[in-house]
């Protein structure tokens, strides 16, 4: 196991993001990951929430990743500031600390707001973590039926079972 | 006194669903171990997964490299 000192990325990047007062729930394969999953994962999934207070916190949290967008070219001029935020919703970024998918609206459960309410609060090292339920992480891959969401389906689904069984966990 | 060749004890069909697996093939052990985790353990655990998994693609690529230079 790696030492306090030694953090993640995804512990470098969420505990950026609390420092700004970004509100923001961690949903895909980090979430599985926080909810007992064995499968391994590259990127950071967030959902964030689009106020106009929001956008500007995670504008300066970003400034301080120095994001670019995966996929486009390296020299594509992207500004990251409130305003340019909140003319997209789903961004995909690179940054030195991994990939960061950025989510205003996660399918099919809706926004911010609809995640949050099911939400579950987990203490991840110094930081409590808003984190989507094990049930909506099921719901998403049941309704988007990739090949790949059925492999973290089947893992999902295994660890509800394993839970109901009385194992002992969070 | 062991033969030079061993083969394993059950080589039927069965011999696919080895370990604690459920009908899916899912490791229900991994999740054992994991659940008796802490959170922060858990995210730790799939970093250092993480990592591994990007060293053995970085010895591919190298290994393909070099296995397309002796080509040429």
């Amino acid at each position: 196991m790696a030492a306090d000192t030694e953090k993640t990325p995804f512990e470098r990047i969420v505990e950026l993001f609390t420092a700004h007062g970004v509100e923001f729930i961690v949903i895909g394969g980090q979430a599985e990951v926080l909810h007992g999953s064995s499968r391994v994962t590259f990127d950071t999934d967030l959902c964030y929430r689009r106020t106009a207070e929001n956008l500007r916190r995670l504008a300066k949290a970003l400034s301080f990743l120095k994001p670019t967008l995966r996929g486009a070219p390296p020299d594509l001029p992207f500004r990251i500031d409130a305003e340019s935020l909140a003319l997209g919703c789903n961004f995909t970024f690179r940054t030195p600390d991994g990939d960061l998918d950025l989510l205003g609206f996660v399918e099919p459960l809706g926004t911010f707001e609809d995640v949050a309410k099911r939400s579950e609060t987990i203490r991840v090292g110094e930081v409590d973590l808003k984190v989507m339920t094990l049930d909506d992480l099921v719901r998403i891959k049941e309704h988007l039926g990739r090949p790949k969401d059925r492999d973290a389906l089947l893992q999902l689904l295994a660890i509800r079972r394993v839970r109901e069984g009385g194992s002992r966990g969070t | 006194m062991i033969p030079e060749n061993v083969p394993p004890p059950d080589s039927g069909p069965g011999a696919a669903y080895y370990g604690e697996q459920d009908e899916n093939g899912v490791d229900l052990s991994l999740i054992r171990e994991n659940l008796k985790l802490t959170p922060l353990e858990r995210i730790r655990r799939a970093d250092a997964a993480r990592r591994q998994t990007l060293k053995l693609l970085e010895y591919g690529r190298r290994h393909r490299e070099n296995a397309v230079r002796t080509d040429r």
